[in-house]
């Protein structure tokens, strides 16, 4: 995989930013899925945002992927908050009968942000 | 009329008079080449065209450019040989160059040997239904528009009342315009009142948690307000949970905790805002660490 081709993790703080990208496949998600868990763990992160505001459409594979990131990032210890969920993703999400009900949400990052110390406190 | 028992065909004479008794519809006979060999009244009136005028042209003059680029009559005179009968509908032209919505029906025409000679087409003029068609879209989509209205009723907060019954076409507008104007207005907390609602059965209730769904995955946290008595048996009974969402019985209430909502999300220490950090304890951005 080429390096400009990784998905970006930012850290802010206690926090990380991670902005998911629409074109991932197998390998791609396997590397962000170690990217992650390591980052996580590294940093000791008590927060991770997962920012979607990049992904004009989705699919099942991507929302799974999203799931799976999240419950890796839980069982690290750390709290997760999707944020930037695009309209037509969301009405996508509805019409595929993935609800996400599991997973919390903000409208932006900075929302997202707000909320995760919100959980924390 | 003289009818030639043995052969089923009318003569020609009494032909013509037959189709010019049809004032409103065009009978029209065409050679192999969609050249045109006879002409109506009704042919004049839609047309513009006299007799003189129009017989020995191709049938191609009434149609558009584009149409006749893309090939439209030779599909059509393929077809109406191929299948013994072509029907269709779309925008033909008149003489002084406007356009009408024709009806077409061509069928071939075969001679007493079984010899392909030509085409019969008979064409009527549905401009005013087409219109009328479309204006009742028209007027469908601006009802429907009308009937999911949105407003931001205060910073960050939406209200949306729903009026009348909810059926899936007017369902799935909804959520889709409340969603955009979540993300437009980026709105925190959204008022469904369904005051106005006159049933709630479970096709309705359903509609309604989808559309909380999705202002969920957006971020919007949803308060229902307008629950009548017998809309609250009728849930319960039917089994629907509403599960975290919070409901209140009139909208001023609903609006005092979307209010109260704001105001502690707003206190706690991040300031939301556009992209704006967190302030406090945040520290400078860490280059990526992917």
């Amino acid at each position: 995989m080429k390096l400009e081709d990784a998905t970006p993790i930012i850290q802010l703080g206690e926090h990380l930013l991670v902005s998911m990208q629409g074109d991932l496949d197998d390998r791609a998600v396997l590397q962000l899925e170690s990217d992650i868990t390591r980052s996580v763990s590294e940093t000791q992160a008590t927060g991770v945002l997962l920012e979607l505001s990049g992904l004009t459409i989705i699919d099942s594979f991507i929302a799974r992927v999203i799931a799976r990131l999240a419950g890796m990032i839980r069982l690290l210890g750390a709290e997760v908050v999707v944020v930037g969920i695009q309209p037509a993703v969301a009405i996508t999400l509805l019409e595929l009968g993935i609800g996400m009900q599991h997973l919390r949400t903000a409208l932006n990052a900075a929302d997202g942000m707000a909320l995760l110390h919100e959980i924390r406190e | 009329m003289s009818k030639d028992m043995t052969t089923g065909s009318i003569a020609a004479p009494d032909y013509q008079l037959l189709v010019d008794s049809l004032v409103d519809t065009e009978v029209i006979m065409l050679d192999r080449e969609g050249t045109i060999l006879t002409w109506n009244h009704g042919a004049a009136r839609l047309k513009g065209y006299s007799g003189a005028e129009a017989i020995g042209q191709n049938v191609s003059v009434f149609y558009q450019p584009e149409d006749l680029e893309s090939g439209l009559m030779q599909r059509e005179l393929h077809q109406a040989l191929e299948s013994g009968r072509y029907a269709g509908e779309g925008w033909r032209l008149r003489k002084d160059g406007s356009r009408f919505w024709a009806n077409v029906v061509i069928s071939p025409v075969w001679d007493g040997n079984g010899e392909h000679i030509g085409f019969v087409k008979v064409t009527r003029d549905e401009t005013e239904r087409i219109e009328r068609d479309r204006l009742l879209q028209r007027q469908r989509d601006e009802i429907l528009e009308l009937s999911t209205p949105v407003m931001q009723i205060w910073d960050r907060v939406l209200v949306l009342p729903i009026i009348g019954t909810l059926d899936s076409v007017r369902a799935a507008r909804l959520t889709e315009n409340l969603l955009q104007r979540i993300a437009s207005d980026q709105a925190a907390i959204v008022i469904l009142d369904i005051s106005g609602v006159p049933m709630i059965d479970t096709a309705v209730a359903q509609h309604l948690f989808k559309t909380i769904q999705g202002a969920q995955l957006m971020g919007a946290q949803s308060i229902i307000s307008g629950v009548r008595p017998e809309t609250a048996q009728a849930m319960v009974h039917l089994g629907i949970d509403i599960g975290t969402v919070k409901s209140r019985s009139t909208l001023s209430d609903a609006l005092q905790l979307a209010f109260r909502m704001i105001s502690e999300r707003t206190s706690g220490p991040p300031l939301v805002g556009n992209g704006a950090a967190p302030n406090g304890k945040t520290p400078a951005l860490s280059g990526p660490l992917a």
